[in-house]
């Protein structure tokens, strides 16, 4: 779901075969996407996942092409921004063949769908390309005690259905088979221009498919009867333990509890990987290595402090990134991996929607919320599954103003943990009444609707235990790449300043704010220069200086609702142009600064009267 | 009566619903039989299965939605 994973759209080479794939939401469309390509994309235990179109190369028995995953869709009248792209893509790009993926769980809500895709051919004659069906999770459908015959919905469907497990790679290789065969036949009746009536034979009878709802959901409920058997089972204890959690007992102390092993494996294994590992290594053999290199090389002066000096690059360029930061974005990863593929995300947000509708938005926009605690980005991409344009605004103004990232997560930790975790808890306290206050206010500013919820509520699953560590892996890379070379130029940039000079003029401008209102040193000018390169650096300065707690507080702070980081900007920007981009930027940094000095000049007023 | 006031593992057949894209695309219609799951406090949504699947619908929405109680 990640921005870099969006890809230009090219078309084939010539004699290359562009399938599409499309289905209903959380049926596994991306993980075949990922498995018949190479192409790792997001995907979760939830609906709207995916929320732009990613295309991807395939190669078969020296066979090639390219394959298209779009967002998931219940019907071809798009709900959603992330819809609209797979509505769009269906109806204009040209393809050789639709693979469908059905849920084998599901597969009355799928098979209307799949009609859907049946019929347009009958209202679009240029559509008429071979649909191949790919009927996932066919070992938790039978785990329920469902049964299909295939062979009898392939001619129902009147088209090649193949059973897959997708996360196994099982059927895969027959769905490529299918999905070539049918596209060559295709392509030879072209060809030859055999009448219409041969392309019908393969495409499926134009006329047999119903046109309107109704007769849609009758034939639907028609083919259920044929094919599909349900034999009555008791529930294993994972479907005992998902129907418990959407309900308030124990529903609500469940995800208390979750979120505190959740809050207990990111903040305590964070700390303990950092303080026991991470930084030992660093600063005794990694960064004295370093050291002695430069050494050797430069002599002392301005050159050899921006390499190892304070804020050397070869210090703080990697002292930060790898022993402050990656601790937590690591263990944030395996836990949000965790939530998101076990299906566990939506049902917390079935708990949280009466308190968040107070803030004007509905519950299941807990998913992209949470994964803002990794990183704003995907978050606020994620909000295009959202169905409105207000409630898209809301979520990424709460995630851009209060969310603090994982990386900024390391910091706090790394400033306030080790002070005082009443302080880190009071950092997250008035996070979490931010984004309620700004949810309140925004949903009475900006003008229509927020739409109330409804979300269909996925299995719970054991999530793949390949599946998971290859995501996660993924994720930590991504986000360290990511993050490494604009850290490695903020602590290069934050080196000249002060190896220069020219932090002390510039602070000695910013002074009245800096120290007359924030109550920080002039040097803390540093983290307000280098937060608009990436949020944490906004933090990570202050470690070098000897702050009370006021002053530490006061910071963390200001660097909590400080301007999003260059990234995140340029997203706003894209997603919802200069205006709205610019008003959230201003908005969080004045935010930032006038409440980090409110906090000063009201907690140095109660000391002083104490 | 509406679906937010059935009891909880009560099963319902709706009869009337109001006209929303997504409920439409979700499969919901006349005659679609239901079982209430949960209700969630705080005006929170209504968690009913529908076959093998649940879905959370909000007050707002299950205020709307005029069921028939079965046995």
């Amino acid at each position: 779901m990640e921005c870099h994973q969006e890809q230009a759209f090219l078309g084939p080479k010539s004699g290359d075969f562009r399938f599409l794939l499309m289905g209903n939401p959380n049926v596994g469309k991306s993980v075949v996407f990922s498995k018949l390509t190479g192409v790792e994309v997001d995907s979760a235990n939830y609906s709207g996942t995916t929320v732009s179109f990613t295309s991807g190369k395939w190669q078969y028995r020296g066979r090639n092409g390219d394959l298209i995953d779009v967002p998931g869709t219940y019907s071809l009248s798009a709900t959603s921004p992330a819809e609209q792209v797979a509505v769009d893509m269906v109806h204009n790009e040209a393809v050789d063949a639709i693979i469908v993926v059905l849920d084998a769980t599901n597969l009355e809500r799928n098979l209307f769908f799949a009609l859907q895709i049946q019929h347009l051919s009958t209202v679009s004659p240029d559509k008429v390309v071979p649909v191949i069906y790919a009927l996932n999770m066919i070992d938790v459908a039978e785990r329920q005690g469902i049964s299909i015959d295939v062979d009898q919905l392939s001619q129902r469907l009147n088209a090649p259905v193949i059973p897959t497990v997708a996360v196994r790679n099982v059927g895969l290789l027959q769905l490529m088979e299918a999905a070539i065969k049918a596209a060559d036949t295709f392509l030879q009746n072209q060809e030859t221009s055999i009448d219409t009536e041969a392309v019908d034979s393969d495409t499926g009878d134009a006329n047999q498919w119903p046109d309107t709802d109704d007769e849609r959901w009758q034939w639907v409920g028609r083919t259920i009867q044929e094919v599909q058997q349900v034999e009555h089972r008791h529930p294993t204890w994972l479907e005992r333990l998902g129907d418990a959690s959407m309900k308030p007992f124990p529903g609500i102390p469940l995800a208390l509890l979750v979120l505190t092993i959740a809050l207990g494996i990111v903040v305590g294994g964070g700390k303990g990987l950092r303080s026991a590992i991470l930084l030992p290594l660093v600063n005794g053999v990694i960064v004295p290595f370093f050291v002695r290199i430069v050494s050797i090389f430069v002599t002392e002066g301005v050159i050899y402090n921006v390499l190892v000096g304070e804020y050397g690059i070869l210090v703080k360029g990697i002292e930060w990134p790898f022993a402050l930061i990656f601790p937590y974005v690591f263990l944030f990863y395996i836990v949000l991996s965790f939530m998101e593929d076990s299906g566990y995300l939506p049902r917390l947000g079935v708990m949280v929607d009466g308190v968040m509708r107070k803030a004007g938005i509905q519950g299941g926009n807990i998913v992209p919320m949470i994964m803002g605690y990794g990183c704003a980005i995907p978050a606020i991409l994620g909000t295009r599954a959202a169905t409105s344009r207000k409630e898209r605004i809301m979520v990424a103004t709460m995630v851009t103003l209060a969310v603090p990232c994982s990386a900024q997560t390391g910091a706090f930790i790394a400033l306030l943990g080790d002070h005082s975790v009443f302080m880190l808890i009071g950092i997250y306290l008035i996070s979490f009444a931010a984004i309620f206050l700004t949810g309140v206010i925004l949903d009475r500013v900006i003008p229509g609707k927020s739409d109330p919820m409804l979300l269909e509520i996925p299995n719970l699953l054991m999530p793949d235990r390949q599946t998971l560590v290859k995501k996660i892996k993924i994720r930590t890379k991504h986000f360290m790449m990511e993050a490494e070379v604009p850290m490695m130029m903020g602590v290069g940039l934050a080196a000249l300043l002060v190896e220069t000079g020219a932090l002390v003029h510039v602070g000695e401008v910013l002074s009245p704010l800096v120290e007359g209102w924030l109550g920080l040193p002039k040097e803390a000018t540093l983290g307000l220069i280098l937060g608009i390169i990436r949020r944490e650096l906004a933090v990570l300065p202050l470690l070098e200086m000897d702050l009370n707690y006021i002053q530490m507080f006061t910071g963390s702070l200001v660097a909590l609702f400080y301007m999003p980081c260059l990234a995140v900007l340029g997203v706003l920007i894209k997603e919802f142009g200069v205006k709205i981009g610019a008003i959230i930027g201003v908005g969080t940094t004045v935010a930032a600064l006038v409440l980090g000095g409110l906090f000063y000049q009201a907690a140095t007023l109660v000391s002083t009267v104490l | 009566m509406s679906l937010y006031k059935m009891k909880i593992k009560g099963r319902c057949i709706i009869e009337t619903l109001p006209s929303i894209p997504l409920m439409d695309a979700m499969g919901f219609r006349m005659g679609l039989p239901m079982e209430i799951q949960s209700r969630q406090p705080m005006g929170g949504p209504v968690v009913v299965r529908l076959g093998n699947r649940c879905v959370a619908i909000a007050r707002e929405f299950a205020e709307q939605i005029m069921v028939r109680e079965v046995a």
